[in-house]
């Protein structure tokens, strides 16, 4: 039996007096993608941010490599080997492309021009612009940018958070490309969506989250079914 | 009503609103509808004047208001909501909706008493029972009732409703619908943003769909609904062939 | 020509060490969020400690200032964070402000306890005594020695902030902590860097200034004025920015020195740096009403306006009954507190409700007195100018800065106090002499009889609580509360925001002044002393404490105020013990933020309840929140 690389069981999670996931069950196998979709407000960001680290659940039982790890900080859950791609830009827009990189070697103990090294032989953009602020990179360079930290530290767990938001269809798809090799590469990830099928063609499972409630799971294909009435009402 | 003209907004390398055109008419329900982070909050802070555009023009009831200040184009008869929440965390749902009847008065002419329009507000949203209770206890639905009493409080003309729906149930979101409807029914304009397609499809007569801060798409919601680029969009680039 | 070199030189000096303090203030605000009131006076403490090693103990100078710029200021500054600071990460500014304004008032009582200012204390320059002669320019070792420490100091941030991973990480939790954390970066952990960072240079600062001027606590203290003027100028965000600041102030200052006349020098070159700051605030942009910010205080409940009345008229009542049984000393120490509750009641309206910070409330008191001095012995017409001229001043402060953030005025407000102190107070009033206040005159009362006029403040406290109470419960008071929660949604409704800080500060303004008119009534004369800089801190200090969201905390920390004096009359040396005890008291509002005010209308809330029957109980508790 593999241990999960990430699991979630009955989990709650909200933030002052607002409960956003009233018991959420959720394994992430390595070396397997999962989509995760739902509208928006259904608490899919909120469930990557509990299982980084950054919001701490109520109840439940949050489980990263087997480990029982409610409360530890995001700082530690990183050395632990989970990473989350926040949503909108995994970067820091003031820092150049070299300076957010050096930011990377935090996690993984590399050396800076290791880090460097590697991103730039995978994304050869990156490097001629390596002394510009990241927050003047195009929408998908940026996104090129926040990947590059996710695969220079091996992670265990890798969190995606609508990495496709505001990028054109040809970017999205080049991204998804990459979430699929890098699971092949071993680690687990989990992709949060609002809309785009383009996750579910990578993803191995698939599950919908409405209103902090996982509503339907399975095969990509069984959810896809589901989704254009969770999205455009009944008649699509 | 609202003209909003070839609208530019770039934040860093990335542009938020592109050539963004749209209207909305005078006592008509228009939604606005696009995945997340297509720019439909933007729009909203550009149009209401809390984020200004670096080309374009908001034209209200005729008015060119790109340079006035965002308290200047409420004077002229324009309420808003917020999707992060902006209540008085402070004040109780009453002095919420009462604030604004007051602000209403301070400018207005002849206006009714603040305090009835409180009361009127609060018992046409459903909060009459809730009128006293502090906002910060409050879930994050009952909250979005609360800046829609907020906003009907300043009697606009138009009114921007920003996820009004979200954190509703089933039959909390049926109600706001009719209300929406009654409102547009007594001579409010209202642009939507709402992810609840059922409710959009519902209420609304006219739908913008918004996608890289640009509108890719414009009609009734039947024909929104049939548009290969809206499902491109919605669902992902492959999902015409996926769902053919 | 060689006047101008000299001038130039000792301009850049000035300016060097200026830059050094004001650097630190910019690193510690900008990483952290929390603006460092406290600066000046961390660098004081510094510069005496380092004359207790070197000169006190005789240690060797190198020693000396080892143990001070690598021990103990870093040590300080990362305790500071993590007992201090940490609790306020996303705190209003209100709260953060009065916690660092606390520690720079335990700082001043502490120096005071452990270096007396009864003796004088000298420190001796950097190899004291030589010099080079560069172009017929006399150039001591002292001077060169500041100019080239801030120079590798400049060199060295710069290539810390863009080499060095730490640095870097320390840009990276300003532009996103969220982000940096997930990197594996402890947001927490570089804050505290940047305090270690912080005090450092405002120590290397003190210890460079100390040799230059005479070691004075409070002198050293309020050189950090300075500072936040040249931090201005790089927006308190950039630091090439703010050193240019800092050097055109220390060369103005020189130049102003030097080819000024005498009379125009002592007046401008106190105000240079609020000139400065005033100045760069007005190049300022506006700045964007953010939505997204749900910042909302627990206000204990406003009591009913019947029952308020009821309270105010008892409160009078009790007030008569025990005028009757005090002596005269006692009469005017009740007095006293009875003005200082009254003004109180002004950051009540504007802090408590409004959520904004003047730190220059005893100047507003101060201009008030002085006009009822100088217009007509007591007549109404000297009242009326008693509230006209503060509430002017009130709205031209607020006109530069009410487009800005709440720091900036405090940080506005704060300048002026200073430069009123140094420049007006002291020439207005006359040198250490007193300007006489009348009292005001009412028809068919002899308000020169001490008891009377106790009375007559306790009719004006209640009155003007009650006043503040009303407005509270009516449509500004919830305006005001509103603004104080969201701007965004005040605007889209309707509101200026603007305006109504300008209104509620004007306001403000005007009643401090008017009390201030009934504080110089009270003695019959108001000298100097009674508004300096350091008072308003410690009236703003105790106001909170109290409670600003309160009438009844305004009421308490007035009295204790007021008996300031009078215990240190009777108990020498307590004096610095009040303010070391006030400042702590200060520091303990990151936890709690509604003072000895709040927790009596809890208590009062819950003995309500308790008197009730069950089933009403659960209701009022509710109520109450």
């Amino acid at each position: 039996m593999t241990i999960d690389a990430l699991e979630l069981i009955d989990l709650r999670a909200g933030y002052g007096s607002i409960e956003v996931l009233h018991g959420v069950s959720l394994r992430v196998p390595p070396a397997t993608v999962v989509a995760l979709l739902g509208p928006n407000g259904a608490g899919k960001s909120t469930l990557l941010k509990v299982a980084s680290g950054t919001v701490k659940p109520t109840a439940g039982c949050l489980h990263v490599g087997g480990v029982h790890v409610n409360g530890a900080a995001a700082s530690d859950l990183a050395h632990a080997g989970v990473c989350r791609i926040p949503e909108g830009r995994g970067i820091f827009p003031n820092l150049t492309v070299a300076e957010n990189l050096q930011m990377w070697t935090g996690v993984g103990r590399l050396r800076a021009g290791e880090v460097a090294e590697r991103t730039f032989t995978r994304f050869p953009r990156l490097g001629e612009r390596r002394k510009q602020l990241a927050g003047t990179l195009s929408g998908g360079e940026q996104q090129m940018l926040a990947m590059s930290r996710a695969l220079l530290v091996d992670p265990a767990v890798l969190l995606l958070d609508e990495i496709s938001m505001g990028l054109a269809p040809l970017v999205v798809a080049d991204l998804y490309e990459l979430v699929h090799s890098v699971a092949a590469e071993g680690i687990a990830i989990l992709v949060v969506e609002q809309f785009a099928r383009t996750a579910l063609a990578v993803a191995d499972h698939a599950a919908i989250l409405i209103q902090g409630r996982i509503t339907r799971a399975g095969t990509p294909a069984e959810v896809e079914e589901h989704l254009s009435e969770a999205y455009l009402g009944g008649a699509a | 009503m609202l003209q909003v003209e070839s609208v530019d907004v770039r934040f860093g390398g990335v542009q938020a609103l592109a050539d963004v055109s749209l209207c909305v008419d005078s006592g008509s329900l228009v939604g606005l509808i696009g995945p997340n982070g297509a720019g439909k909050t933007t729009l909203f802070n550009v149009i209401t004047g809390l984020e200004m555009p670096a080309r374009g023009r908001v034209v209200l009831d005729g008015r060119d208001v790109t340079r006035l200040p965002p308290h200047r184009r409420a004077r002229l008869g324009l309420g808003r909501t917020f999707q992060r929440i902006e209540v008085f965390s402070s004040l109780s749902v009453r002095d919420n909706v009462l604030a604004a009847a007051e602000a209403r008065r301070s400018w207005g002419h002849d206006e009714p008493d603040p305090a009835r329009t409180a009361t009127d507000v609060l018992e046409r949203v459903g909060l009459a029972d809730l009128a006293g209770e502090r906002v910060d206890g409050l879930s994050t639905g009952l909250l979005r009732l609360v800046e829609v009493a907020r906003a009907l409080a300043s009697r606009p003309s138009l009114l921007l409703l920003d996820e009004p729906g979200s954190g509703l149930d089933g039959t909390e979101s049926e109600a706001l619908g009719t209300l929406l409807l009654d409102l547009v029914s007594d001579g409010v304009a209202i642009l939507l943003v709402e992810h609840d397609v059922e409710l959009v499809m519902r209420v609304c007569q006219q739908l913008h769909v918004l996608d890289f801060g640009r509108v890719i798409a414009s009609g009734t919601p039947s024909q929104v609904r049939q548009n290969a680029a809206v499902q491109a969009a919605y669902l992902g680039a492959d999902a015409g062939v996926v769902h053919a | 020509m060689t006047t101008f070199l000299a001038l130039t030189l000792v301009g850049l000096v000035v300016g060097c060490i200026y830059a050094l303090t004001a650097c630190g203030l910019v690193v510690t605000y900008t990483t952290s969020g929390v603006f460092n009131f406290a600066h000046g006076a961390i660098g004081m403490v510094a510069a005496f400690t380092y004359w207790q090693l070197s000169v006190g103990w005789g240690l060797p100078v190198w020693l000396s200032l080892l143990l001070v710029l690598l021990v103990m200021a870093p040590l300080m500054g990362a305790l500071v964070e993590r007992v201090l600071v940490r609790p306020l990460y996303g705190a209003p500014i209100g709260v953060t402000l009065v916690v660092t304004l606390g520690l720079l008032i335990s700082l001043i009582g502490l120096a005071n306890l452990a270096w007396p200012p009864t003796t004088t204390r000298v420190l001796p320059k950097f190899f004291a005594g030589r010099t080079v002669t560069l172009a017929s320019l006399v150039v001591s070792y002292n001077e060169i020695l500041v100019i080239v420490t801030a120079a590798l100091v400049a060199v060295t941030l710069r290539s810390f902030f863009t080499r060095t991973r730490t640095g870097i990480a320390m840009r990276a939790v300003v532009d996103d902590q969220e982000l940096a954390a997930l990197a594996g970066t402890n947001p927490q952990r570089v804050a505290q860097l940047s305090w270690a960072l912080g005090a450092t240079l405002a120590a290397l600062a003190g210890v460079l200034l100390a040799p230059l001027v005479t070691l004075d606590i409070l002198g050293l203290t309020l050189l950090v004025i300075n500072g936040y003027a040249a931090a201005m100028v790089g927006r308190l965000r950039h630091l090439p920015a703010t050193v240019s600041g800092a050097l055109a102030l220390g060369l103005l200052d020189s130049w102003l020195i030097g080819y000024a006349p005498g009379g125009v020098v002592n007046v401008l070159k106190p105000a240079l740096p609020m000139f400065l700051l005033f100045g760069a605030v007005l190049f300022l942009k506006q700045e964007r009403l953010r939505a997204g910010s749900l910042a909302g205080v627990r206000m204990p409940r406003t009591p009913s306006f019947r029952r308020s009345v009821g309270s105010a008229a008892a409160f009078v009542v009790a007030a008569w009954v025990v005028s009757g049984q005090l002596s005269a000393a006692n009469l005017a120490t009740g007095g006293q507190g009875l003005v200082l509750a009254f003004i109180m009641l002004s950051l009540v309206l504007l802090s408590g409700y409004g959520g904004q910070v003047s730190l220059c409330q005893l100047t507003f008191v101060g201009l008030g007195a002085f006009a009822m001095g100088k217009i007509g012995g007591g007549s109404p017409l000297g009242l009326l100018g008693a509230i006209a001229l503060p509430a002017a001043t009130g709205a031209l402060i607020a006109l530069t800065v009410v487009r800005l953030r709440g720091l900036y005025l405090a940080l506005a407000t704060l300048a002026f106090a200073q430069a009123m102190d140094v420049i007006f107070f002291s020439r207005a009033l006359g040198y250490g002499g007193n300007l006489e206040v009348a009292r005001p005159s009412l028809p068919g009362i002899d308000l020169g009889n001490d008891r009377t006029y106790f009375v007559l403040l306790a009719v004006v406290f209640a009155v003007g609580a009650v006043g503040v109470l009303a407005l509270r419960r009516r449509a500004f008071g919830r305006r005001l509360v509103a603004l104080n929660d969201s701007p965004a949604a005040c605007a889209t409704m309707g509101v200026s925001v603007a305006t109504t800080k300008l209104i509620v500060l004007t306001a403000s303004a005007g009643l401090a002044g008017l009390g201030g008119a009934l504080f110089g009534g009270l003695h019959g004369s108001v000298s100097p002393n009674d508004f300096v800089l350091l008072n308003s801190l410690l009236l703003l200090l105790l106001a909170t404490l109290g409670g600003l969201y309160t009438v009844s905390g305004a009421f308490l920390a007035a009295m204790f105020y007021a008996l300031f004096p009078v215990l240190q009359n009777r108990y020498p040396g307590l004096g610095q013990v009040s303010y070391l005890l006030t400042g702590l008291g200060a520091l303990s509002l990151g936890r709690n933020r509604y003072g000895m005010g709040g927790q009596l209308a809890d208590l009062g809330e819950r003995l309500r309840a308790w008197r009730l029957p069950a089933g009403q109980q659960a209701e009022v508790l509710h109520a109450a929140g």
